[in-house]
């Protein structure tokens, strides 16, 4: 699991939430701690912006859907629910 | 009554006789009996009496101290109850009795009693075990829900999640949470959703209720089916107080539905806000680091080696010429030193050497064939020719006579 995250984090695109946050809250500190020399310091801001458009994304883009589950045995449908008022 | 042949017993003798007829029954002498307590009373003494009845009837009971210490229930007025024990007889009141034994709550103390029995054997077996929980995602895509479609904990669900995050999907897989069938199907509900990967985290759970109510979240096979899903559970199972054998196995245990919701759907603005506050610090951080990096390298540019460049070269050339100087003394030094060492040596090999003491006057002499050094009158023979090495040259000579007196030598 922790091997497919590191992998998917290398894409970049598949990173999770978590991930994303724990990494930019590093490069944050490198950049803040000002030791990353010129061109690195600018590698690391790319990848923070990257990784901040990431997230965003990642909060931002599915609409909610709530959906009711019927399992017929083989496949699962799904309906939209609507909650019953007792 | 007037019948003066009838015996006539006293009151202790019925009573005996009565007390070895009940107390002599193999029946009434190890017997269960169901009923309600009432009138119950501990006294000082620490002996515990009390009162079973159901509708008709009732009996007085006695549960001495020694053996209502180890109860585990609390003996209440009203309780349902099954005690075992035998029926004796208190002579002094003329009254039957029972001398409780041990006794469980009925019911609910029966269910209890599964219940612990279940438990032990689950934890024994490490379904309990902290190294099993999986992590709850942090931000999930889809929230499953295992519970009724017509409960509270649905719509409580619903109503965190659309306050919380509206970017989360809700996926309710509808299942009976009472009842026969409860278990069984609750257990499928979770098997079906991991079968698909239908969601990232699971929310299993019901409303309050009895224990009887609860009591499909209590049974193995949805134990099981939690312990065997690889996507993380959340159980929400009654209130607060409610612990079900499914919140031992779940990867997490939230106290009520609304708990559970406020687990599974991190809230959006509080996360917006993070990533916001991310975004200005990495900002910030990299401005100020290219401006310490500037006024860095505005400092470099004003210091001596950008002003007077030839300067460093200058020094570095003089100390090249002293290098070069103290190299060449210690080369000439070392020669010096060589060589006279060398003619020191010659001088040495000279004097060791035979051609050395031949130069001072000395000669050899050698056998014809030119091998053999002649060292003694022994070595020749009259007439022999032989070779003598002198100085500068060979003397070809002929041995004319041999004398072992070393003052009378060969002559050419």
């Amino acid at each position: 699991m922790a091997e497919k995250e590191k992998k998917s984090a290398e894409v970049g695109n598949e990173i999770t939430f978590e991930k994303a946050v724990e990494e930019l809250n590093k490069i944050t500190d490198m950049l803040e701690s000002g030791e990353a020399p010129l061109e690195e310091a600018m590698e690391l801001f790319k990848r923070g912006i990257e990784l901040t458009k990431i997230c965003q994304d990642k909060l931002d883009s599915a609409e909610q859907k709530i959906t009711k589950l019927i399992d017929n045995g083989d496949k699962i449908e799904e309906v939209p629910f609507e909650a019953e008022k007792a | 009554m007037n019948d003066q042949s009838a015996p006539v017993y006293t009151i202790s003798q019925v009573t005996t006789y009565i007390k070895n007829l009940i107390e002599s029954s193999i029946p009434l002498n190890n017997i269960y009996i169901k009923g309600e307590i009432s009138n119950c009373k501990k006294y000082s003494s620490g002996h515990l009496y009390f009162t079973l009845k159901d509708e008709q009837s009732q009996i007085k009971c006695v549960m001495w101290k020694w053996k209502n210490e180890g109860l585990k229930m609390n003996p209440r007025d009203g309780t349902a109850v099954i005690a075992r024990g035998k029926v004796t007889v208190y002579e002094r009141d003329g009254q039957y009795q029972m001398t409780v034994e041990e006794m469980q709550e009925f019911g609910e103390g029966n269910l209890y009693i599964a219940f612990e029995k279940l438990k032990q054997k689950l934890d024994e077996e490490g379904l309990f075990s902290p190294i099993h929980k999986k992590k709850i995602p942090f931000l999930p895509k889809i929230v499953g829900v295992v519970t009724s479609p017509t409960g509270a904990v649905i719509r409580d669900i619903i109503n965190v999640a659309t306050r919380r995050n509206s970017s989360i999907s809700i996926k309710l897989y509808p299942v009976p949470v009472q009842g026969e069938n409860a278990g069984r199907e609750i257990a499928k509900a979770i098997k079906r959703i991991n079968e698909k990967k239908l969601a990232d985290v699971i929310i299993v759970g019901r409303g309050g209720g009895s224990i009887e109510d609860l009591w499909a979240f209590n049974e193995e096979i949805v134990a099981r089916s939690i312990f065997e899903s690889e996507i993380p559970i959340i159980s929400a199972v009654g209130h607060e107080t409610d612990f079900t054998i499914a919140d031992f196995v779940a990867d997490m245990r939230a106290p009520t539905p609304s708990a559970a919701a406020e687990l599974a759907f991190p809230k959006k603005a509080d996360l917006m806000n993070d990533i916001q506050s991310y975004t200005q610090r990495l900002k910030n951080s990299f401005i100020n680091g290219v401006e310490i990096k500037r006024a860095t390298l505005e400092r470099v540019l004003v210091s001596s080696i950008f002003k007077r460049p030839f300067d460093k070269i200058n020094s570095i050339r003089q100390s090249l010429d002293t290098f070069t100087g103290r190299i060449n003394k210690a080369i000439e030094a070392s020669v010096e030193r060589n060589q006279s060492k060398i003619s020191m040596i010659a001088a040495k090999l000279n004097a060791l050497s035979p051609l050395g003491v031949i130069a001072r006057g000395y000669s050899v002499t050698y056998s014809k064939d030119g091998i053999s050094i002649v060292k003694n009158t022994k070595d020749v023979r009259v007439d022999d020719e032989i070779n003598v090495l002198i100085s500068d040259g060979i003397l070809n000579c002929t041995v004319k006579n041999i004398s072992k007196d070393n003052k009378n030598k060969g002559e050419s």
